[in-house]
């Protein structure tokens, strides 16, 4: 079980980009300990019930490390929970409890990368790339970039094996490929793009993102070919998918049973965009203190086994994020049964890119 | 292109190219198996090992805008009505084909494993409440580089014991170990 902690609403950064900045209540609610530890009972409890052998638990935000204290909680209950309950026989001795943090990388110092170290954290940093890209849409609350704030501290990030995550917007577009293969270059070996569907991306901006995307797939088959085996999400997933005769679902979509979202005031949530304090929202699975809401729940585990409807016949829905990817479907359309235009034409465009590149790859071989 | 709702149909060659040699040269296992811990586990042991020599070490930016154009896609319009095809049809045009696995709890590509019947779990937070889940096995995917993605929980097999490292982001694009 994956459980998601939304510790706090605040941030140190203003992103044009994020996603929080219309949803999240009023930006400044945080998790008190009481909702923290219920958390991650009733996750625990729901792990054991699904018999499942592990229970990640990712600080998530805001930014996390706002809360210092609460990921120095949470480590310190999460771990004594566990060593009861292998006390009490209820999981095994070999049960895995692992650490993660969501992160905008500015406020790391020696302690926390020590303490990431010493509890074997996975870091997922939010740097979209070199400066005069990244600084493009991260910034901090008085506009200036946040590149200057995280650059001294990417050889500890890439000591620790973090992984990059490098948002693309409409300005982003030219420097895409640029800036994933810096981030390679830095020693990242985990690094994916995720385009931000606003709504506002056109049929133009689609052709020149695929110029980049083909440089990146590219890129990518040059460096595995070498026995780099650097993993660029946004390449690897669909080609992927391909080999495996998998969908997206089975290996990416942990709602229902794999994946628990809380936010500050602890309502469940199926995944981490759904997390919200505001009251105003869908798919609420329940909440810490009163349990799940199980017909909410069925209506997720629904998704789960369902096909979309307007996607009847299409070749490519079980590696497309307009129908496989819950999260994406929501935030794009308000429903998880919605299917976004704009997602729709950047998944066939992509797809298309990583299925041209194995035709070649097949022919070669 | 044109930002609009459309589907694929017969997208690709993808279903028919050489996937294991491919994987192989990108350092790929293309291990794909449904509730069949014990065959993954020793599969996965067979890691291919990548091709160092492979000649077609191509420039990355000269020969990218070569691949833009050629599609062998066919699209059609999405239909604004909900169009109900035949199973008989989807399955003829889904590129998502069956596993080879023999076991039944997958059809169309989506596990149909939950338990007929259904089991009761005390709620932590409120003692008397009883909330009603049902149980399920999902399938294990694993490569070499994007190892131990496990969701495979069958309390009888012994076997399934492996490390999950999930990737829970933002983005819920992967599981990176």
């Amino acid at each position: 079980m994956n459980l998601v902690l939304c510790l706090t609403e605040q941030c140190n950064l203003r992103c044009t980009y994020c996603y929080y900045k219309e949803t999240q209540a009023d930006r400044k609610t945080v998790m008190d300990d009481a909702t923290l530890e219920q958390a991650i009972r009733i996750a625990l409890d729901r792990t054991i019930f699904f018999k499942q052998q592990y229970l990640n638990i990712t600080f998530f935000g805001g930014e996390p490390l706002l809360r210092r204290d609460a990921i120095y909680k949470g480590v310190g209950f999460a771990k004594a929970l566990v060593a009861n309950a292998i006390d009490e026989g209820r999981i095994e001795k070999d049960f895995n409890l692992k650490f993660a943090v969501n992160t905008n990388g500015t406020l790391f110092d020696d302690e926390f990368f020590d303490f990431c170290e010493r509890e074997k954290f996975r870091i997922y940093l939010s740097l979209d790339g070199p400066e005069h890209h990244h600084d493009i849409a991260r910034r901090t609350v008085n506009g200036t970039g946040s590149f200057k704030a995280i650059e001294k501290n990417i050889p500890r990030f890439v000591k620790l094996d973090a992984v990059a995550l490098s948002t693309i917007t409409r300005p982003h577009i030219d420097t895409v490929f640029e800036s994933v293969k810096w981030l390679h270059e830095q020693g990242f070996q985990s690094l994916t793009t995720s385009v931000d569907f606003d709504g506002k991306w056109s049929g133009e901006d689609f052709d020149r993102l695929a110029i980049q995307y083909q440089k990146m797939a590219l890129y990518w088959k040059e460096c595995r070919k070498k026995g780099d085996k650097v993993f660029i999400g946004t390449i690897h997933d669909k080609v992927k998918l391909a080999l495996i005769n998998s969908r997206y679902r089975l290996y990416s979509c942990h709602v229902y049973n794999g994946a628990i979202g809380v936010s500050t005031n602890g309502n469940i949530f199926p995944c981490t965009r759904f997390i919200t304090s505001n009251s105003n929202t869908r798919y609420v699975q329940g909440n810490v203190f009163t349990g799940f809401d199980e017909t909410a729940c069925e209506e997720i585990r629904e998704f789960l086994d369902s096909d979309k409807k307007e996607c009847e016949g299409c070749d490519i829905r079980y590696r497309c994020c307009a129908h496989e990817c819950a999260c994406t479907s929501f935030y794009t359309t308000g429903s998880i049964e919605g299917v976004s235009p704009e997602v729709c034409t950047h998944e066939r465009m992509l797809t298309e890119i990583c299925d041209t590149l194995l035709e070649q790859l097949d022919s070669r071989i | 292109m044109k930002i609009e709702k459309k589907k694929v149909l017969k997208g690709s060659n993808a279903n028919s190219i050489a996937k294991n040699a491919i994987a192989a040269t990108l350092g790929l296992s293309a291990i794909f198996t449904m509730n069949a811990c014990v065959e993954t586990s020793s599969a996965l042991r067979d890691e291919a090992e990548p091709d160092i020599n492979g000649s077609n070490n191509t420039a990355v930016s000269s020969s990218s805008e070569e691949q833009a154009s050629s599609s062998s896609s066919k699209i059609i319009d999405i239909p604004k009505s909900y169009a109900h095809y035949s199973s008989s049809v989807i399955e003829a045009l889904s590129s998502a084909k069956q596993p080879n696995s023999s076991s039944s709890i997958i059809s169309a590509g989506i596990p149909h494993a939950y338990s007929s019947s259904s089991t009761t779990l005390p709620s932590s937070s409120s003692p008397g409440v009883e909330i009603e889940i049902k149980p399920e096995i999902r399938p294990v995917i694993k490569d070499t580089l994007i190892p131990e993605i496990h969701l495979c929980d069958d309390p009888n097999n012994q076997n399934c014991r492996m490390l999950i490292q999930s990737m829970v982001t933002t983005l819920e694009t992967n599981d990176i170990a």
